[in-house]
This record gives C-alpha cells, structure tokens and sequence, in this order.
C-alpha cells in the first residue's frame, strides 16, 4: 500500500505521529465520503450492469419472463446459440475487418497529415483544431450525411466518380452486398482521423527541436530524420492511439446502424449491432447477451495491451 | 517560399476533409429539384430557406427534441462533474484504500460498449418506472461519462500546489471548504475540459436514447434524426437540415471551448 506523502508529511512534521487524532479521522473520513457518491453510482450503474449481463447470458430470458417468473439456468446454451448462428461467425468476421482496415487507414493518413500540420506555417494552428470540429459533431449526424453523399441516386460520390469516368452506371454504394463494408470502414476512417490526429500531434509537439538541428547538421535528410528521430520518438503515442482506435472501433455501433443496419442481407453486419437486434428487436436477451461477453473478452484484450503499450512508454521515457 | 506549400497543402486537405459538413449545410438551403441536380450545384443557385420553415421550424417536434437533448447533456455535465470532482480530488490528495482499484475500473470503462450496458439498464430501469425519463437518460449517459471525468480530472487535482491547500487548511477550512474554494477553483480548466466532453457525450448519444426512450415525448435529436429520416428516406434537403440542427449546439459548444477540449481528447477521447 502505497502511502500518501502529504499525510505522511502532515504527521510527521505539524501533528503529533503518535496517539489518536480527532483531525486525521475527520480528515480520512472525509476522503472516503468524497468518493462515496462516485463509487456508489459506478457500483450501481456499471459495475452491477456488467455483472447482470454476465448473468443473463447464462440464463433462457426472453420478452415473457423478463421482469416476472422463472429464468431457467441454461449453462451455455446462449453462447451454442451464439456461435451456431452464421450471422455470428459473418458478423465477427465483419467487426474484424472493419475495425483493424479503418485503424491502419486512419493511423497512416492521420501519420501524413499530422507530420503535415505540425510544421509551423500560417495558419496550422487554426487547421489543426478545424479537424477537431469532425470530434463534435454527433456520429448519428455525420453518418447520415454520409448516407447522402453515397446514395446511389442523388449521392455526390457516384457523380464525381461518374464525371473522372470511373464508373458507368450509378452505384449503390451502401446497398450493394459487396460495397456496403468497405463504403463504411471509409466513412469510420474520416470519423476516426480527429482523435488520431490530435494524439498524434501532441506526440510530435513533445519531440524536441534540437534533436532535428542536430540531425540536419549531421546531413540528414527528411526520411532520415523521419526514421530515426521522430518515428521512435513517436512511436509510443502512435501505438497508444493505435489501441485506443482499435477498441473505440470494434465496439462503436452508431455508424453502422444508422447507415445500413448491418445490411444488406448482413453484408455489413457487426458484433454490435447484431447484440442490439438480438436484445431489443428479436428479444433474445441471452443470446444478445453473449455476443456482448464476447466483444467484451476482445476488448478486455485489447485494453491489457493499452495498458501494456502506456507502461513500456512510460519505462521508456 | 517553402513556408507557402505546406499552407496550400494544408489548406487544400482541411478543406477536402470538411467538405461533407458545407455539403450538408449548403443542402438544407437547396429546394428538391436542386438537390437532385445535375451535375450537382457545389453553391446553390437559388438558394431557399423552404427545408427550415417547413421541417424545421414549422414542426413542433424538432424544437421539443432539441429541448430533451439539451435536457440530457446539461443533466449528464452536472452529474458527472458533480460526482466526478471530489472523487477526483480524494483520490489525488487523500488516502484512499482501494484507490487502484477504482482508476482501475474506470480506466477500463473506456472500453465499455455502451450497447452493452443498455440491455442491463433497460430491465433496471423499466423495474424502477425510469425508462421514458431525463432521469433515466441523464443516469445512463453519466455511467460512461463519469470515470471518464474521473481519470481526466485526477492529474488535474494533483497537480495543485501542495502548500495551498495545506495552508487553507491551517486557517482552519474545513476540508468540504478548502475543496470547493481552493481546490476546485485551481483545477478549473480541467473541469471544464471534463463539462463539455460530458455534454458533447450526452447530446451525441444514440444507444441510451434508442433503447430506454422510445416514447416520442422524450426523443432526443439523434433518435429523432433517426426517426424522421431512416432507412428508406429521400428527403435529404430535410434530412441535412435536421442534421444541421443536429450539429449546431455541439459545434457551438465546442467552438467556445476548444482550447479545454484539446486536451481531453489527447487523454483518451470519449466517443462512441
């Protein structure tokens, strides 16, 4: 147990450390009810959630016995279910393929253009924080602009296609089997850019300046300096970004279901999305519940190598 | 000369970047027929404020769902700070058994699905009568918000000096009074960095409000968005208008906050 330096230095220089103080006791005291309400509503609200959930998955619950009755124990059986489905296995597929493809695509674009917008010139600084504008609009509001801009009728995409003479008959980009997943890995890339660009920035800002001078005095030139200044300067934020991506991707729902629903025909259907039709339009809540332990064993994973990426950079530093 | 590339460059990318938003906008002021024009009208010619008196303006509803969302992120930012701010400032400065234990959850929070604590919360609720309810919203958005608040809001109380709080606390402030008149006007901007992240997270919410207000009354502006323009919608003029709307309060938001917003997302983001 770690202590805390200022009680130990409030004990050992203005309080008597020995005997019984009323004024420690209030004071801890006081720290425990600071962080009560907190800790109570998290227990309550998130904590007991993640536990119910864990429950449900192991039990038969459906529409009928979901506030009354009995809820048979039915051991794995969602999870058979689960699995046995072949939206399932399409599904992870879909959430694989769409998680890792929008990183590595946004984490390169977003590479170029933060090695971009961190020289000084007029104007960075004001550019830098117009692509953070793409981190307040709601993802609801942007998907269905996007929605618009590939319409397959009235959408700007198929025209400008059509126009460079890439295409000869119109597209319909997010109800082709075929082209809904790759239209939407797209569109997280241009969702995903903000966040990566930021962190990648604040990465490179924290480079010191002389390290370049140095190298440029030494004869680099600009890939040298790249490989051997900044990327292993930067590298520790860029795959801490990387694994924040990654986790904020393979659960995020909002794009895909406001864009296709997962369609057509489950061409573009995720693990999310397919819990939250399971859960909330078919009612089965175990089996919907099993999907969500699985993409939460997966996130789990994905958080210990975040936390290991953090700690290697934190040794290193 | 080699200063004036990388502005056009700059320019030129930024620009593209943005485009789908004038894209939107521009469109809410396009009459049917010019949104379908061809080739498309990349100024509109004859530009018409139709869309808004008509869907926006001229439809009590979008102003009722504009209210309920602005309900639910105020009530989300108010909570969590509420919450957030002396947890935050305990942890950094008391000693707290189990303090690990506690950034530790919620440091992993952030990898919580919010679809996965909606099936869970939709049978607590409907049990306590707290589904169609700002309560119930504002209570569903905060349990994602609040250890996100928490560990943003924690290096920000321990970097405080030392010396001000102890010598509050010799003048003899309590410890509620040394809280909230010396410590938390001191971490201020990390207060703020965690209000608007909180309310930017509250209006932009779309699994709570899908799953635990589906009585029309309590619709938020992304169900209503939703609900208005779904799947088989060839409304766009409207559809962009309502997303313009959509956009406006967080952008606004955001715009008067950026400097304390920056930061925020550089410590993890919270999205989606």
């Amino acid at each position: 147990m770690r202590t805390d330096p200022l009680v130990t230095r409030w004990s050992g220089e203005l309080l008597p450390a020995t005997g019984f103080s009323w004024w420690r006791l209030r004071r801890s005291l006081t720290g425990y009810l600071f962080v009560l309400p907190a800790v109570v509503f998290l227990g309550a609200l998130l904590a007991y959630p993640l536990v119910f959930n864990l429950v449900l998955s192991f039990q038969d619950r459906t529409l009928g016995n979901l506030f009354h009755g009995a809820t048979p124990w039915v051991g794995f059986a969602n999870y058979e279910t689960a699995f046995a489905d072949p939206q399932f296995g399409s599904a992870a597929w879909h959430s694989v393929v769409f998680t890792v493809s929008a990183v590595a695509l946004q984490l390169v674009i977003a590479l170029a253009l933060a090695l971009l917008y961190a020289k000084s010139f007029p104007g960075a600084k004001v550019m830098r924080s117009l692509y953070l504008t793409g981190y307040a609009i709601p993802i609801v509001v942007s998907a269905q602009v996007f929605r618009w801009l590939l319409d397959g009728r009235s959408g700007l995409v198929n025209w400008v296609l059509g126009g460079l003479g890439l295409e000869s008959s119109p597209t319909y980009w997010l109800s082709d089997t075929g082209l809904a997943l790759p239209a939407l890995i797209l569109v997280q890339v241009w969702l995903g850019i903000p966040f990566t660009l930021v962190n990648l920035l604040s990465g490179l800002v924290g480079i010191p300046r002389e390290l370049y001078e140095a190298a440029a005095i030494d004869g680099a030139g600009p890939w040298t300096r790249f490989r051997y200044v900044t990327w292993p300067l930067l590298r520790p934020t860029f795959a801490a970004s990387a694994v924040l991506s990654l986790i904020f991707t393979f659960k995020s729902f909002d794009l895909v279901w406001i864009a296709t629903q997962g369609g057509p025909a489950g061409a573009s259907d995720i693990l999310p999305t397919l819990a939250y039709r399971s859960v909330f339009l078919e009612f089965l809540f175990g089996k919907g519940a099993a999907v969500l332990n699985i993409v939460f064993v997966v996130l789990f994973g994905l958080a210990v190598l975040y936390l290991l990426t953090t700690r290697r950079e934190e040794a290193e530093a | 000369m080699t200063r004036r590339l990388p502005f056009v460059v700059g320019l030129v990318l930024v620009a593209a970047y943005l485009f789908p938003v004038y894209w939107m906008i521009t469109a809410s002021f396009k009459s049917d027929a010019d949104i379908r024009a061809v080739p498309p009208q990349l100024i509109p010619l004859a530009p018409t404020p139709a869309t808004w008196t008509s869907r926006i303006f001229g439809d009590p509803r979008v102003l009722h769902y504009v209210l309920n969302s602005a309900i639910v992120a105020t009530g989300t930012m108010i909570l969590s700070v509420a919450l957030a701010a002396p947890a935050a400032y305990a942890l950094a400065r008391h000693r707290i058994r189990g303090r690990s234990v506690i950034l530790f959850f919620c440091l992993s929070s952030l990898m919580f699905p919010s679809i996965m604590l909606a099936t869970p919360l939709f049978v607590i609720f409907s049990r306590l009568h707290l589904t169609d309810s700002y309560l119930g919203l504002i209570l569903a958005d905060t349990t994602l918000a609040l250890p996100y608040a928490i560990v943003l809001l924690r290096p920000t109380f321990a970097t405080i000096p030392r010396e001000l709080v102890e010598a509050a606390t010799i003048d003899g402030c309590s410890p509620v009074r040394t809280f909230l008149q010396v410590a938390l006007p001191l971490a201020k901007p990390g207060v703020a960095t965690v209000a608007v992240l909180s309310f930017l997270w509250g209006w932009g919410d779309l699994v709570f409000a899908l799953t635990l207000a589906t009585d029309d009354s309590k619709r938020l502006v992304t169900t209503g968005l939703w609900g208005f323009f779904g799947a088989n919608t060839s409304d766009w003029s409207g559809a962009m208008a309502f997303s313009t709307v959509g956009m406006a309060v967080p952008l606004v938001v955001f715009l008067l906050s950026q400097r304390f917003v920056v930061s925020g997302v550089t410590s993890g983001g919270l999205k989606g």
